[in-house]
């Protein structure tokens, strides 16, 4: 990915000499690295399923899944530190959007929000996130998944995997995904598909998210 | 230009109000809602200028949330009543104080504090707070009053206090002419934050006068 051509503007988030921001693709090198993440939507809700790896067995498992709002979960690939600062504006931003206009936040804008945040580091300065953010939630009775990436784009996904092994969890996804699928089908595939890659047999956060009953499930779950 | 009354009892709160919103000595709603829910268990009460009042409410509501977010469970009364009063502070100190005075009342559940007591609070425009077993706010609070202290007792029931809370309201309506055009009250305790209806209020105001 590097070329001679290219040297020095690793430091700064100025072009290289080929149209690159190099930091930014830095940010996604963090992410690539960081652990799965699976989130699945269907015409029943919404699954998000998040590997739980810790660097030794007598640490405490920390939080994957993250709570924004009454009917809005956000999950991550990436640096545990930047993510923090990225969900604590997500959680302000929802508020702050309720008392405005008085109504709940959708994930759309709330991912348009925090894209801008992203977008304006690449531009004017600072480190990009370390993180990819996948958002979740329900709007206009419609379930969403909306995905945040370091250098500020914003797109909306069906189904996503993100972190280690990406590829291989993707292309699981690719062949399996269809979008009449029960709850539970989702909830199977996304435990299916995070078994191909999971060798370690690392534990992982579920969380389902039922459309009709607006009920939310949270789990840890340890394999095997 | 109100009259709020809460009434701590042994197993929660009863909060009530009248619905009068006037404007001098206009009339300016029937129909206004002076208590508000802000979390799961915790109710306040509004009296002074309805913008600065519900105001506080909504960001009371929103700093009430992001702390249940942060910290995975709700906030305790003590801690909701130390940050509306701070919120009072930062106004006053700040020179545009919030031309309103609450009250905050409700009960702490979470995962080891099952045994906490009601709370209730009064909070001026300074900020200045007072935890009490009764208290009443507006200009109808002097009569109302009157009723509370000779009625009050520490063992009074659920349907005891929301009786006296009637009490003290109706003496309110009375003989304040700035509070009047109905009842609104709720009930704080372990089960929740809960509404009494139309229905039940006129059944009160039956076994109480």
């Amino acid at each position: 990915m590097f070329n001679l051509g290219d040297a020095g503007y690793d430091r700064t988030i100025m072009y290289s000499p080929d149209g690159r921001v190099i930091q930014v693709e830095y940010a996604r090198e963090a992410v690539r690295r960081g652990n799965s993440i699976i989130a699945i939507k269907t015409k029943e809700g919404i699954v998000m399923l998040a590997e739980s790896r810790s660097h030794s067995k007598l640490f405490e498992p920390t939080e994957k899944i993250s709570q924004i709002d009454d009917n809005t979960y956000a999950t991550f690939s990436g640096l545990l530190a930047d993510s923090r600062v990225l969900i604590n504006e997500a959680r302000v931003f929802v508020q702050i959007h309720k008392i405005t206009y008085g109504e709940e936040c959708d994930v759309e804008t709330l991912a348009w929000h925090l894209s801008k945040i992203a977008q304006q580091i690449t531009q004017f300065g600072g480190r990009p996130f370390g993180l990819t953010l996948v958002l979740a939630g329900i709007s206009n009775s419609e379930p969403k998944l909306d995905v945040v990436e370091p250098s500020g784009a914003k797109f909306e996904v069906k189904a996503i995997a993100i972190g280690r092994n990406d590829d291989a969890l993707m292309k699981h996804l690719e062949d399996n995904y269809r979008e009449d699928m029960s709850l539970e089908e989702t909830r199977t595939l996304a435990e299916e598909t995070f078994a191909k890659v999971n060798t370690d047999q690392n534990n992982y956060e579920l969380m389902v998210m039922n459309l009709q009953t607006h009920n939310i499930e949270r789990m840890l779950i340890t394999p095997g | 230009m109100t009259t709020t009354i809460g009434i701590r009892y042994k197993d929660g709160i009863i909060l009530a109000a009248d619905r009068q919103v006037s404007s001098e000595n206009f009339i300016a709603s029937k129909y206004g809602e002076k208590i508000h829910q802000v979390d799961k268990n915790i109710g306040v009460t509004i009296a002074g200028l309805v913008a600065d009042a519900v105001n506080l409410v909504e960001r009371l509501k929103a700093e009430f949330k992001l702390y249940y977010y942060d910290k995975k469970r709700p906030i305790s009364i003590e801690h909701a009543a130390r940050l509306a009063s701070n919120i009072f502070y930062g106004g006053f100190r700040g020179g545009r104080p919030l031309y309103t005075q609450i009250l905050i009342g409700g009960f702490t559940i979470h995962n080891g504090d099952g045994n906490k007591t009601p709370k209730l609070y009064v909070i001026d425009p300074s900020g200045g707070t007072i935890e009490d077993k009764f208290i009443a706010t507006g200009s109808g609070s002097q009569v109302a009053y009157g009723t509370l202290e000779n009625n009050y007792r520490e063992d009074l029931t659920e349907e005891d206090a929301v009786q006296l809370a009637y009490k003290a309201m109706k003496s309110a309506i009375e003989r304040n002419p700035f509070t009047g055009n109905g009842i609104d009250a709720v009930i704080i305790s372990r089960d929740g934050f809960r509404r009494l209806s139309d229905e039940e209020l006129l059944k009160i105001g039956e076994v109480t006068n």
